[in-house]
C-alpha cells in the first residue's frame, strides 16, 4: 500500500476516533436534485422528435447522471487512483467492444449482415419479422 | 523482523519438533481440509481436483487419437467423436488450463511470496473452490446426460439448436467463471495491500507480477464470457433468439462477445506459465533475472494488448475485412511482448552456471515450444494466410504448441520444482528427467505432424479424413501415446515421493525467491512472528552483475 | 505498523491484515473490482444493444414507444430516490447512527419492493400483448412488425431481467446492513460493509440510469 494514502486513511480514522465525521447530507441532496432534473429533461427531450439527435442528447444527460452517480454517491471522486483507473478502463473496453462490432456490421461485406437489416440490401424474411413461429429446426440430431 | 529461515536450512520440515506444525499436518480430520480457509490447504485441494479434470481431458485427448488412427470410423461412431472432441476442449480449457496455474501455485505461493499471511479474503478464496467444484460437477454431469457436440467454442446459431445437453455446460462455465473472477479479485487485492514492508511493486517476484497481470485479465475479461454463455444457454432452452439469424440475429455478434473473452483467455493460460518460467529460469542459471522491469512491463502489455486482439479469430467468420486488418496488426503486438520475455529468459540463461534440474529440462521444451508456437501464432494473425490455415489441423496444432507446449510445460517445471516447497519431500532427480524427455518429445512428435497435416489442408474437427493424411495421423497417435506414458510416469514417481521421497530441505534448490525463505513445507501462517521484511531483491544471485562477456557458455 | 491497531477493538482486525485501515481498503478495492465484474456483465448487453440498433434503427424506435414510458420514468425516479437513501444510510453508518441507517435502509428496500412490482406489470403486460423474445414473439398488431422486432424484445427481457435479478440480490444485502443497523452494529470507524453494500446499490441504480433513455426513449 502507498504510504501516502496510508497516512490519509490512518488521519481519517484518527478524526473518526474524536468523533469529527463530515456529513456528506448536502452534497447528496444537490446531486439527488441535479438526478431529478436530469431524468426530466431526458424524458422531455426523448419525446421530442430530434431525430438522430435523441440519441445523442440521451447519451449525454445518461453520461451525466452516471458521472454525478459514481463521483458524489459512490465517492469516486476522492477514491484512490487504482479505483477510477479500473473504472476507465471498463470505460475503455466497453468502448473498444461496441467501436470494432459497430466497425464490423459497418464496412463488412453487406450480403453477410442480417437480412432485412439497414445494413443489407436483402429482404427480410418472415420469421425475421416476428410472423409465425416456423417449423422447429432440427439441426444436431445423431445421423 | 527478518526472516531467519533462510540462514537455517536444516529446520525439520514435517516431523520436526519445530514451535510451529507445517500446514499439511496442523490439523489432520476431513473437515479441517474442506472447510480450511488456509490459502495453502485450497491449493492442495486444487492440485488433486484439477489433475483428476486433467486426466478426464487427457483420456477424451487420447480417445480423438485414436479415433484418427484409420481415416474411416476406427473405434467410436461420429456423433460420439463430436462428443468426445468437445469435452476434451471444455476440460481442458475451462477445468485444467484456465484455473491451473493461478488456483494451484497462485494460490500457494503468491502470499507467501509477498510476505503476508493469507490472501487477503480467505473465505472468499475457499468459495472460489467450491464454485470450481460445482460447475465442474455441473458441466460434467452435462457431458454425460447427452453431452455437447459443438466444440468448446459453443458457437451459435448451432449451439443454440442442437439437441445435445448444451445448457447445463454453459452454465457450468459460467459458475467456473465466478470461482475464477474470486481468485483473480482476490490476488490483485492481495499484491494491493498485503506487501510485506520492503516489498515495493518493482521488488516483486515476477511470478506475482505474472498472476498480477493474469488476475487482472480474469477480473475484466470473465464476466463478458459469463453473460455470453448465460444468454446462449437462455437461446438453447427457452428459445429467445439473440443471435438467432432466422429472428434478425447476427451469430458473428456472439463470436466478438465470445473472443472478447477467450482471447484474453489465452492469456490467462500462458501469462502465468511465463511467470514460472521466470522464477525457474533464474533459480537454475544461478543469476539475477536479466531485465525484470521489462519482463514485468511486458507481462501488462501483453495483458492489455490481448484485449484488442480477439478479430482475428474471425477472418473467414464474415467480419469485414477493414476490422481484420486493423486486428492483423494489433495481434503482432502480442508477438512483440513474448518475444521480449523470450530474450530476456535466454539472457538470463547466458552466462549463467545452469544447474541442469529437472524444472530447467521443462524450461529447455517450454522455450523452443512457445518461440514455434508464437511464431506460426504471428503468421496464423496475417488475414490472407490465415484464410488457408483456418480451422485445418494448422491451427490445432498451434494452440497447442501454446497451450501444452508453453502453459502445460510450464505447469509442470513448476510442480517440479515446488514440489519440494509444497510437501517437503523429494522426487527422484532421474526420473524427473525420464518424464521431462518423454513429455518434451512426445509431444514434438504428437504436433509436428498436425502443422503438415494442416498445411496440407485437413480441416479441424471432422470424423473421417483421405487416406493420404494417415500416415501423419499415426504418428501423431503414436507421440499422443508417448506423452501418455511421459504423464503416467510423472504421476507414479511424484506420488511414491510424496510418501516415500527423500526429506526436503528448506531450500533444496538454494533457490533466492522469496518463497524459500520460510520452512518447507511452511507453517500454517507462513511465517512465524510478525510479517517478515524482505530487504533485497527477490532473483538476486550476485550483487554486482558479473563480467558475462569474458567466459560465455 | 502496528501501533495503530491498537486504538481498536481487536475483533474486527483478521490476523493477515497489517492494520485496520488496510483491510477496509482491501474491502474497498476488492468491491470496486467485483463492480467492474458487473459494468462488463452489463457491458455485453449494452454491446447486443448497440449492434441490433445499428443493423435496426427503425425497429429500435418503434419498439420503444411499445414499452410504457410513464412507467419506466417512475421507476427512474424510485431507482433515484433510492440511491440517495442508500447514500445517506453509508452517511449515517459514518457517524455509528445506527436508527437512522435503519430507517434509510427501510425506505430503500420500499423503493426496491416499488420498482419490481411496477417491473411485474410491466412484464406481465408484455406477455399479454404477445411482445416477447424469439420464438415466443406474437404480436397482433400489424404494424409493429417490422425486421428485427423479435430482438427488441430479446434485448429487454434480458437487459431488464439480468437488472432486475441484481435489484432483487441488492435488496437482499441492504436486508442483511439493516438487521445490522437494527443490532447497532455500525460505528464510527466501522461502516465498511455499509459502504461496500451502498456500492453495489448504487451500482444497480448506474445501470439503470442508462437503461431507462435507451430502452424506453430513443
Amino acid at each position: 500500500m502507498d504510504p501516502k494514502d496510508y497516512k490519509k486513511n490512518v488521519a481519517e480514522y484518527a478524526d473518526a476516533a474524536h468523533g469529527v465525521v463530515h456529513s456528506h447530507f448536502r452534497t447528496y441532496l444537490i446531486v439527488f436534485m441535479a438526478l431529478l432534473l436530469g431524468t426530466a429533461l431526458t424524458y422531455t427531450t426523448g419525446r421530442m422528435h430530434l431525430g438522430n439527435w435523441a440519441l445523442v442528447i440521451a447519451l449525454v444527460i445518461a453520461f451525466t447522471k452516471g458521472t454525478l452517480v459514481a463521483m458524489y454517491f459512490m465517492h469516486l471522486a476522492e477514491a484512490k487512483g487504482t479505483t477510477r483507473l479500473l473504472m476507465g478502463i471498463c470505460l475503455l473496453f466497453i468502448a473498444v467492444l461496441i467501436g470494432y462490432v459497430l466497425g464490423d456490421f459497418g464496412t463488412r461485406f453487406r450480403p453477410a449482415n442480417s437480412q432485412g437489416s439497414k445494413w443489407s440490401d436483402l429482404p427480410a424474411s418472415s420469421t425475421t419479422r416476428g410472423e409465425s413461429p416456423d417449423m422447429p429446426r432440427e439441426l444436431g440430431t445423431t445421423p | 523482523m527478518s526472516q531467519s529461515a533462510s540462514s537455517n536450512p536444516a529446520a525439520a520440515p514435517a516431523e520436526g519438533h519445530a514451535p510451529h506444525k507445517s500446514y499439511l499436518t496442523d490439523g489432520t480430520t476431513v473437515r479441517s481440509w474442506l472447510l480450511s480457509v488456509d490459502h495453502k490447504r485450497i491449493a492442495i485441494m486444487y492440485l488433486v481436483l484439477i489433475l483428476l479434470a486433467f486426466l478426464v481431458g487427457g483420456i477424451f485427448a487420447l480417445l480423438v487419437r485414436i479415433e484418427h488412427l484409420s481415416p474411416g470410423p476406427t473405434i467410436m461412431d461420429a456423433m460420439t467423436y463430436n462428443r468426445v472432441f468437445t469435452l476434451h476442449g471444455v476440460v481442458m480449457v475451462f477445468l485444467f488450463l484456465v484455473p491451473a496455474v493461478p488456483s494451484i501455485f497462485g494460490n500457494f505461493l503468491l502470499p507467501i511470496m509477498v510476505g503476508a499471511k493469507d490472501v487477503a479474503f480467505p473465505r472468499l478464496n475457499l468459495l472460489s473452490l467450491y464454485l470450481w467444484i460445482f460447475g465442474a460437477g455441473l458441466a460434467l454431469w452435462g457431458m454425460i446426460n447427452g453431452g455437447a457436440d459443438t466444440g468448446w467454442t459453443f458457437y451459435t446459431p448451432y449451439s443454440t439448436t442442437t439437441t445435445t445437453t448444451v445448457a447445463p455446460i454453459l452454465v457450468g462455465v459460467f459458475i467456473l467463471g465466478m470461482g475464477g473472477i474470486l481468485t483473480g479479485l482476490n490476488f490483485i487485492v492481495t499484491v494491493h495491500t498485503m506487501r510485506a514492508p520492503g516489498i515495493t511493486w518493482f521488488k516483486l517476484p515476477l511470478f506475482v507480477w505474472a498472476s498480477y497481470g493474469t488476475a487482472v485479465v480474469q477480473v475484466l475479461a470473465t464476466p463478458v464470457i459469463g453473460l455470453v454463455v448465460l444468454l446462449t444457454a437462455a437461446d438453447n432452452t427457452f428459445h429467445i433468439g439473440l443471435f438467432d439469424p432466422a429472428r434478425g440475429g447476427d451469430p458473428v455478434l456472439f463470436q466478438h462477445l465470445f473472443w472478447f473473452y477467450s482471447h484474453p483467455a489465452v492469456y490467462i493460460m500462458v501469462l502465468p506459465a511465463f511467470g514460472i518460467i521466470s522464477e525457474v529460469v533464474s533459480a537454475f542459471s544461478r543469476k539475477n533475472i536479466f531485465g525484470y522491469r521489462m519482463i514485468a512491463y511486458s507481462t501488462l502489455g501483453i495483458a492489455f494488448v490481448g484485449f484488442f486482439v480477439w478479430g482475428h479469430h474471425m477472418f473467414v467468420s464474415g467480419e469485414s475485412t477493414l476490422d481484420a486488418g486493423i486486428f492483423s496488426v494489433i495481434t503482432m503486438l502480442v508477438g512483440v511482448f513474448t518475444a521480449i520475455k523470450v530474450f530476456n529468459w535466454v539472457g538470463t540463461v547466458y552466462g549463467g552456471a545452469v544447474d541442469f534440474k529437472t524444472p530447467f529440462a521443462y524450461f529447455c521444451g517450454f522455450l523452443f515450444f512457445v518461440v514455434f508456437g508464437g511464431m506460426t501464432g504471428t503468421a496464423l494473425g496475417v488475414v490472407s494466410l490465415d484464410v488457408h490455415w483456418h480451422d485445418t489441423y494448422f491451427v490445432v496444432a498451434h494452440f497447442h504448441f501454446i497451450m501444452v507446449g508453453a502453459a502445460m510445460m510450464a505447469f509442470l517445471a513448476g510442480l517440479h520444482y515446488w514440489f519440494p516447497k509444497m510437501f517437503g519431500r523429494m522426487y527422484h532427480e532421474g526420473w524427473g528427467l525420464t518424464g521431462a524427455t518423454l513429455i518434451t518429445l512426445g509431444f514434438i512428435v504428437t504436433f509436428v505432424p498436425q502443422f503438415l497435416a494442416g498445411n496440407y489442408g485437413m480441416p479441424r474437427r471432422y470424423y473421417e479424413y483421405p487416406e493420404q493424411y494417415q500416415a501423419l495421423n499415426v504418428i501423431s497417435t503414436l507421440g499422443a501415446l508417448m506423452l501418455f506414458t511421459g504423464f503416467f510416469t510423472i504421476l507414479c514417481y511424484l506420488i511414491y515421493a510424496l510418501r516415500h521421497g527423500k526429506l526436503a530441505t528448506s531450500n533444496p534448490w538454494d533457490s533466492h525467491g522469496y518463497e524459500w525463505r520460510t520452512a518447507s513445507p511452511p507453517t500454517t501462517h507462513n511465517f512465524d512472528g510478525p510479517q517478515p521484511f524482505f530487504p533485497e531483491e527477490p532473483h538476486l544471485y550476485t550483487t554486482k552483475p558479473a563480467p558475462e562477456a569474458q567466459h560465455a557458455v | 505498523m502496528q501501533s495503530e491497531t491498537a486504538a481498536h477493538p481487536p475483533s474486527r482486525l483478521a490476523g493477515h491484515f497489517a492494520s485496520l485501515p488496510v483491510q477496509d481498503n482491501a474491502a474497498r478495492l476488492g468491491m470496486w473490482l467485483f463492480l467492474s465484474t458487473e459494468v462488463l456483465l452489463f457491458a455485453g448487453l449494452f454491446v447486443c444493444y448497440a449492434s441490433y440498433r445499428f443493423l435496426y434503427p427503425e425497429t429500435w424506435a418503434a419498439g420503444s414507444r411499445l414499452l410504457s414510458l410513464p412507467l419506466g420514468t417512475i421507476n427512474t425516479v424510485v431507482l433515484i430516490g433510492s440511491s440517495f437513501t442508500v447514500a445517506l444510510a453509508v452517511d449515517f453508518a459514518k457517524q455509528g447512527k445506527n436508527r437512522l441507517v435503519f430507517f434509510m435502509l427501510l425506505l430503500t428496500l420500499a423503493a426496491a419492493a416499488t420498482f419490481l412490482v411496477i417491473k411485474g406489470f410491466e412484464y406481465s403486460h408484455k406477455f399479454h400483448a404477445g411482445e416477447l423474445p424469439g420464438v415466443h414473439f406474437h404480436m397482433k398488431e400489424t404494424e409493429g412488425l417490422l425486421p428485427g422486432m423479435p430482438l427488441f424484445f430479446s434485448v429487454y427481457f434480458a437487459a431488464t431481467g439480468l437488472h432486475a435479478l441484481h435489484v432483487i440480490i441488492g435488496a437482499g444485502v441492504l436486508t442483511w446492513m439493516a438487521l445490522k443497523a437494527w443490532r447497532n452494529h455500525f460505528s464510527v470507524g466501522n461502516y465498511v460493509a455499509m459502504e461496500n453494500a451502498g456500492l453495489y446499490w448504487h451500482l444497480v441504480d448506474l445501470v439503470w440510469i442508462f437503461l431507462y433513455p435507451l430502452l424506453y426513449l430513443i
